[in-house]
């Protein structure tokens, strides 16, 4: 066990309200890295009502979806993949099996069964969303919180509130929703553009952009009864162009009820990080920003990357006044750490390493937090990936670790007050071997798409009768792409920490790994539980499955210690499914089951970044690129990105191959205009939610 | 996104150190660095070119030759029939940072290999 300790420095640099802290003590670094404070504006007020905008009215196939040049593709003596293989391999199998067995011969404390489930958001309401001024994204990022009796969840890039049993509680807006001439329902869903008073994403009458909403997270803080719902927007061109300047937006329901109004923060990021090395200057984007919760903070952290280059500029944590931000303050001070240079590992910059996705912990109810040392809040992040390792040329590094982070912030209470003076610290922990998993696989990765799989099948196929000519891949291109797409083989994350609670005394997180089972290299989920006052690490393991893959963990943890973890399990013979296993400090995790009958997915991965033809050789299909658990009194929620149904190729068509039946729009299975679709022609992620009573 | 700003106009031009000469077969394409937005948008570029970056392609545990990218993240180099392992200048033991990398040379022709690196934004 590490005890390697640094202190992060905040620095008074523009706030009168600011003061020096400095903090080395016995066994302890101080560093040269400077933060600041400012002062963060509320800048507006916005909600869950659809902003103004003009219906869209064009009858094509998918509108302006179109890229118009396919890459020219010659190479049929293509490349050969990679084994995959991990030198050396991590060989600890844990859980296998439809929630029926498990390798180990101790149990989880719990075995908690679903007892409610439904699906939440999805890629057609996205996309058809405020009149069709939407775009077409991947991958959705999962944000979920619930209180109060209500549970919002949130992705790229609407939201929506459901009752407890999965009804959405926010107006029917099915009527206004007109979309190629006829009203739309997407399940009452709202633009996150609309959400924070922003113009639609693109305008589909002129091809005006407004701001681009992304990254969004949630959290419900039982202590004040208020919903925080924070993203990232990057101000944009009327083009779409990005200027550089991005800034995390702050929402804060106004009461406990999710459904009114809520108040605006907006904190700029764009000078934020460090110039690692002298090659890589700012602007910054403030990448990945999740969010965390004390007794008396409120915590956000990105990643920043230069807009310019090829590195890493550190790890960003901002803390605030979580009453101020609650009560609906004018302006909330906010004290800034730039982690750079503040871990001590080595890496290409120097004897240490920035931060990397420092995920602050959130914990359940009321009275889980941390009080020592005036206020405490903890962070996790890991350190195998580039950023971490190679900041300086952002790439290098051999994408394994034996050590995570532990970052604890002291004196939080002082965010409440006229001088805010936090000191944030870190220690290393050792662990076992983590290394980055390999891509996930679906059933019939690396073939050709079938019948099951319309957009694939359709970019490939050359003899289907359409309405714009023969070859189904007419409705989709302009100039004829290579009929030569395969399933694809989902991204799966990196090494990234992934969410981080701290609950019945302990903190507890994990994150994606390469996992040797069953004699495979496959995705697999590395967790942790750890005394964060000790550093002393509770309970590790690597969880895997035969012929699966695991991806994009969420532990969820109830104040006595019962916890969940939610992820997406695919398979060689299972779809993208969403699913978890229950999680306690003694004996771990124990077997995994779907989330629910529900939680099966129906199909494989049919989205655009699936594709040659969509996004160039070679394809990264997104996904993810995290999930989500929320914590409500002693029940927990997940969500998972998964593939909710199956669309035949046929009715993906319609109208388009001349069906009298169907969609106005290409692609998205809809039983007649305006009807809620299954899936959009380029693409068909949807999440799934489910409540455990651990 | 974070090479976006590079001009992609430069004239193609390629750097091949310890190059193997006399080939009539090789590899050709363009290397770009993806994700450049934290969610990719079908009617946007997700991805934008590697310029000036060094790929080096081994065989038999040797480095065989390196070529580096134009301002637009294209390369061409000779490079005899066989089977390359690839990396970038710094290479790795494991991991996907730079993907294929393997690549193979058929005789007579060149072939257009692609590649993507993960720039880390999601």
């Amino acid at each position: 066990m590490s005890s390697n300790w640094k202190v992060v420095v905040a620095l008074a640099t523009v706030s009168a309200f600011a003061v020096c802290s400095v903090a080395a003590s016995a066994g302890t670094q101080a560093t040269a890295r400077f933060a600041a404070t400012s002062l963060v504006p509320r800048v507006g007020t916005g909600g869950p009502q659809t902003g103004d905008f003009t219906p869209s009215e064009g009858a094509g196939p998918v509108e302006d979806e179109f890229p118009g040049e396919p890459e020219d593709d010659e190479g049929d003596e293509g490349p050969e993949p990679f084994d995959g293989q991990l030198p050396g391999g991590i060989s600890l199998s844990h859980g296998s099996g439809k929630g029926a067995t498990i390798s180990s011969a101790a149990k989880a404390k719990s075995n908690p069964e679903v007892q409610t489930e439904f699906e939440g958001l999805n890629l057609f309401q996205q996309r058809y969303a405020r009149g069709g001024n939407q775009f077409t994204v991947e991958p959705p990022d999962q944000a979920l919180c619930v209180g109060n009796g209500y549970v919002v969840e949130a992705v790229n890039d609407v939201i929506n509130v459901f009752n407890q049993s999965g009804q959405s509680v926010l107006p029917n807006n099915t009527s206004t929703n007109i979309v190629s001439g006829f009203p739309t329902d997407v399940n009452h869903a709202v633009d996150l553009n609309s959400f924070y008073g922003y113009g639609p994403a693109i305008n589909r009458a002129t091809g005006v952009r407004a701001q681009f909403v992304t990254d969004p997270s949630c959290l419900y803080d039982a202590a004040t009864q208020r919903f925080f719902v924070v993203v990232l927007t990057l101000e944009s061109l009327p083009n779409g162009a990005f200027t550089q300047q991005n800034h995390i937006d702050i929402a804060v329901s106004q009461t406990s009820n999710p459904t009114g109004g809520w108040n605006i923060y907006r904190l700029d990021v764009t000078g934020d990080g460090t110039n690692t090395g002298g090659v890589n200057p700012g602007p910054f984007l403030g990448d990945y920003p999740h969010i965390g919760a004390d007794a008396n903070g409120f915590y956000v952290t990105t990643n920043a990357y230069p807009w310019c280059c090829n590195g890493f500029s550190g790890a960003q944590v901002y803390a605030l006044s979580k009453a101020q931000l609650a009560a609906g303050a004018a302006s909330v001070t906010a004290v800034h750490f730039d982690t750079s240079g503040t871990v001590n590992a080595p890496s290409d910059a120097g004897s240490t390493q920035p931060g990397f996705t420092v995920w602050p912990a959130q914990s359940p109810g009321t009275s889980s937090f941390e009080t020592a040392n005036n206020g405490t809040e903890y962070f996790m992040s890991s350190n195998a990936a580039d950023e971490a390792t190679h900041p300086k040329a952002g790439t290098g590094g051999n994408y394994t670790s034996s050590q995570i982070v532990v970052w604890t912030m002291t004196n939080t209470a002082s965010l409440n007050t006229a001088t805010p003076n936090p000191v944030l610290t870190n220690r290393l922990v050792s662990v076992n071997q983590y290394a980055l998993p390999p891509k996930q696989h679906q059933p019939g990765s690396g073939t050709a798409p079938d019948v099951a799989v319309p957009q694939g099948h359709c970019i490939n196929d050359i003899a289907t009768v359409t309405i714009a000519g023969v070859g189904c891949w007419r409705l989709l291109f302009a100039a004829e792409p290579a009929h030569n797409e395969v399933i694809s083989t989902p991204d799966s994350n990196d090494t990234r920490m992934q969410q981080v609670m701290f609950a019945n005394g302990k903190l507890w997180g994990a994150l994606d790994s390469a996992v040797t089972v069953g004699g495979q290299n496959r995705a697999g989920i590395a967790y942790y539980v750890v005394n964060p006052a000790s550093g002393a690490l509770v309970l590790q393991a690597l969880m895997g499955v035969a012929g699966a893959d695991l991806t994009y963990p969420a532990i969820g943890v109830t104040p006595s210690g019962r916890g969940v973890i939610a992820f997406t399990y695919t398979g060689d013979n299972t779809f993208p499914s969403a699913a978890y296993a229950p999680l306690d400090a003694k004996v771990g995790a124990g077997a995994w089951s779907f989330a629910g009958p529900g939680g099966e997915g129906k199909a494989v991965d049919d989205g655009f970044t699936s594709y040659k033809s969509q996004v160039g050789d070679p394809p990264r299909t997104r996904w993810g690129d995290y999930g989500a658990a929320a914590v409500d009194g002693n029940s927990i929620w997940i969500a998972s990105e998964y593939i909710a149904k199956a669309c035949d190729y046929q009715t993906w068509g319609g109208r388009f191959f001349g069906a009298t039946t169907g969609d106005n729009k290409l692609g998205t299975c809809a039983p007649s205009p305006g009807a809620a679709g299954p899936r959009v022609a380029l693409g068909n992620w949807s999440t799934h939610i489910a409540k455990l009573n651990p | 996104m974070r090479l976006l700003a590079i001009a992609l106009i430069a004239a193609l031009s390629v750097v091949a150190g310890a190059q193997a000469t006399g080939y009539r077969s090789g590899l050709q394409g363009k290397v770009t660095r993806g994700p450049t937005s934290p969610v990719c948008v079908a009617e946007q570029p997700c991805s934008g070119p590697a310029s000036h970056l060094t790929l080096v392609f081994w065989r038999d545990g040797r480095v065989v030759a390196r070529a580096t990218t134009d301002g637009a993240g294209r390369f061409r180099i000779r490079l005899a029939p066989a089977r390359y392992r690839v990396s970038r200048a710094a290479p790795t033991s494991v991991g996907r940072g730079l993907e294929p990398l393997v690549v193979r040379v058929v005789p007579g022709r060149f072939t257009t290999v692609d590649f993507s690196i993960d720039t880390g934004i999601r």
